[in-house]
C-alpha cells in the first residue's frame, strides 16, 4: 500500500510505523517499527451473496469444501499469532456470510492481532456492526466499484450499492472505522472522484484504490485494465484529489494498491508539483517501505486453508495450513520459487532490470508479468512509466 | 486424517484441480514438496509448474491432491479447542 495522503500532504496515520519505519508519537500505531512478518489476508469462505466481475477469489453463490471449521480458525490464529503476525484481515468470499465471524474477530484480537475486514458492506446491519466493534474488529473497508448502476453491474446484483452505502453507515454509527476499496477499471475510473465526494459526505475518510490484478475472476477481464495514459490520468487525479481535499482541511487518508509504478510515479509528481527536497524525502520513505510485498509483506491463506504468495495469486499455494504451521511454511526457502522471489532484484529482466525506481518498485506484479508474458521476472505489462521516468537515456539516432 | 474425509482431498468446485508438486534440483538430491498448482486440466498445470520451478529442477513431477493419502500433519482443530479451554486467552494479550 502506497499512502498518497502521508506522501503528499504528510498526513500521520496508524499504519506509519508499519509501512515507512516512521511512527507519529501523536497516533497509536499498529507497530512502531516497519514490520517483519507479513500481513495475513484469510479468504474466511467461498461463498459470497454476491457475484463481482474482477473477484480474484473466484467467489460463488454455493457452499465450497473444505472451507476452516471454527475450531480450526481458531487453530490458524493460533500459529499466526505466535509467528508474530500484526494485522489477521478476515476476507472473502463474503466474510459476513460465517456465522462464526464475530467469535472469530474476537479471538484474534484476545490473541493480540488486529483484525480488520474486507466486506462488501451489504450484510452489516448495525447491530452486527456494533458486535464486530465489541469484538475488537478495528477497520472495515467496504468495497464500491463505481456510483449506483456502475457499481450494482459490476457486482452482479441490483441495490447492491445502497446496501453497501447503509453497512458503511451502520459501521460509522457504531463508531467502527471504516474505508473505502475500489479497483480501478477503464468502466469505472471516471466514477472515482463522485464516489469519493459521495463517501466522504457520509463521514469515510479514507480510501483505498487498487489496481486490477490478474488472479481469479480478474484474469477474464484483463482486458477491461486501464491502458498507460487512462492510469496516469487516474493516479494524477488521485494526488490532485488528495491535496485538494487537504487544502479545504478535511483530511482525507489516501491509498494506491498494487502496482508500484505508483511509487515512481509519486515522486516523479513531488518533483514537479513540490520540488526536488520534498520528491527526496517521498523517495527515502518509499525505499523504506520496500515495493511489492509478493511473499514477503503479505500472505494469503484461503479458505482451504492453502498459503498463497498475494491474495491474487491462488493459482499457486506453498503449502496448506493443515499440513504445517504458517510460519513453517512461510519460512521455508528451500522453496525456490519463494527463495528468489524475495531476491528478485537479481532475476528481473526487461525494463525492469535497468530502471532507476526498481528499489521503490521492484517489479510490482509478479503475477501480472507472469499472465502478461510467461515470464515470472518478466515486466509488469501495466508498469506506465515512460523511458525517460524510468531513467533509459534513448539511442542517438544515426 | 488418512480418510476420504480429509478435506485436504476435497475437490474444488470451480471446475479446477489442485496437483501438488515435486521437485528434484540435482540427481543426487531426494525429491521434495514446492507447493501445488489449482488447474482446469493436467496440461495447464504442467504447464504452470513448468513456468514457476523448471528453471531450478532436474526434474518434476504433478500428483493430484485429491490423489494422496496424507498422515499427520497440523491438527488446527485440537490446537483451537486446546487454546479456547486453556488458560491462554485470559492469560492476557500478546505483543
Amino acid at each position: 500500500m502506497i499512502s498518497i495522503s502521508k506522501l503528499l500532504c504528510g498526513q500521520t496515520a496508524e499504519g506509519d510505523g508499519l509501512r515507512y519505519d516512521d511512527p507519529d508519537a501523536d497516533i497509536e500505531q499498529i507497530r512502531e517499527e516497519k514490520q517483519k512478518r507479513p500481513v495475513v489476508v484469510w479468504n474466511t469462505t467461498r461463498r459470497c451473496n454476491l457475484y463481482c466481475e474482477h473477484c480474484y477469489a473466484g467467489a460463488d453463490l454455493d457452499p465450497a469444501q473444505g472451507e476452516l471449521s471454527t475450531a480450526e480458525a481458531k487453530g490458524l490464529i493460533d500459529d499466526l499469532a505466535d509467528y508474530d503476525v500484526p494485522v489477521l484481515l478476515f476476507s472473502g468470499g463474503e466474510p459476513l456470510v460465517r456465522e462464526d465471524l464475530v467469535e472469530l474477530v474476537d479471538y484474534c484480537t484476545d490473541r493480540g492481532v488486529r483484525a480488520v475486514l474486507s466486506t462488501n458492506g451489504t450484510l452489516i446491519t448495525e447491530e452486527k456492526a456494533q458486535a464486530l466493534k465489541d469484538a475488537g474488529l478495528s477497520y472495515a473497508g467496504v468495497s464500491v466499484d463505481g456510483l449506483q448502476e456502475r457499481n450494482d453491474r459490476f457486482r452482479g446484483k441490483d441495490g447492491a450499492f445502497e446496501a453497501a452505502v447503509r453497512g458503511i453507515k451502520n459501521c460509522l454509527s457504531v463508531d467502527l472505522k471504516t474505508g473505502l476499496r475500489y479497483t480501478i477499471t477503464e468502466h469505472n475510473a471516471a466514477d472515482m472522484e463522485d464516489v469519493v465526494d459521495l463517501l466522504y459526505d457520509v463521514g469515510v475518510d479514507r480510501f483505498c484504490f487498487y489496481h486490477l490484478d490478474y488472479g481469479g475472476r480478474g484474469g477474464d477481464i484483463a482486458d477491461a485494465d486501464l491502458d498507460d495514459e487512462a492510469q496516469r490520468r487516474a493516479v494524477n487525479r488521485l494526488f490532485d484529489m488528495t491535496r485538494e481535499y487537504h487544502a479545504e482541511g478535511e483530511e482525507i487518508e489516501t491509498l494506491l494498491v498494487g502496482n508500484y509504478a505508483d511509487s515512481a510515479y509519486v515522486v516523479e509528481y513531488a518533483e514537479e508539483e513540490l520540488g526536488h527536497e520534498r520528491a527526496e524525502e517521498i523517495h527515502q520513505y518509499l525505499r523504506v517501505n520496500g515495493g511489492d510485498p509478493t511473499g514477503e509483506r503479505v500472505a494469503d491463506v484461503d479458505y482451504r486453508g492453502d498459503v498463497h504468495l498475494t491474495q491474487f495469486w491462488q493459482s499457486y499455494s506453498l503449502g496448506n495450513v493443515r499440513d504445517r504451521s504458517f510460519g513453517d511454511i512461510w519460512d521455508d526457502e528451500s522453496n525456490p520459487l519463494l527463495a528468489r522471489l524475495r531476491e528478485r532484484e537479481e532475476h528481473l529482466t526487461g525494463k525492469c532490470a535497468s530502471c532507476q525506481y526498481q528499489d521503490v518498485c521492484r517489479g510490482s506484479s509478479r503475477l501480472r508479468a507472469l499472465a502478461g508474458s510467461g515470464d515470472l521476472f518478466g515486466p509488469d505489462p501495466q508498469c506506465y512509466l515512460t523511458a525517460e521516468e524510468r531513467g533509459v537515456t534513448p539511442e542517438p539516432a544515426d | 486424517m488418512a480418510s476420504d474425509d480429509d478435506p485436504r482431498r476435497k475437490p474444488r468446485i470451480d471446475g479446477s484441480r489442485q496437483w501438488e508438486v515435486f521437485l528434484r534440483e540435482r540427481s543426487a538430491e531426494p525429491m521434495r514438496h514446492v507447493g501445488s498448482v489449482t488447474a482446469p486440466s493436467a496440461d495447464i498445470a504442467t504447464e504452470q509448474a513448468t513456468t514457476l520451478f523448471d528453471y531450478a529442477a532436474s526434474a518434476l513431477w504433478l500428483c493430484p491432491a485429491d490423489e494422496v493419502r496424507r498422515l499427520g500433519g497440523n491438527d488446527l482443530a485440537e490446537k483451537g479447542r486446546a487454546e479456547s479451554a486453556g488458560d491462554a486467552r485470559t492469560e492476557g494479550v500478546r505483543q
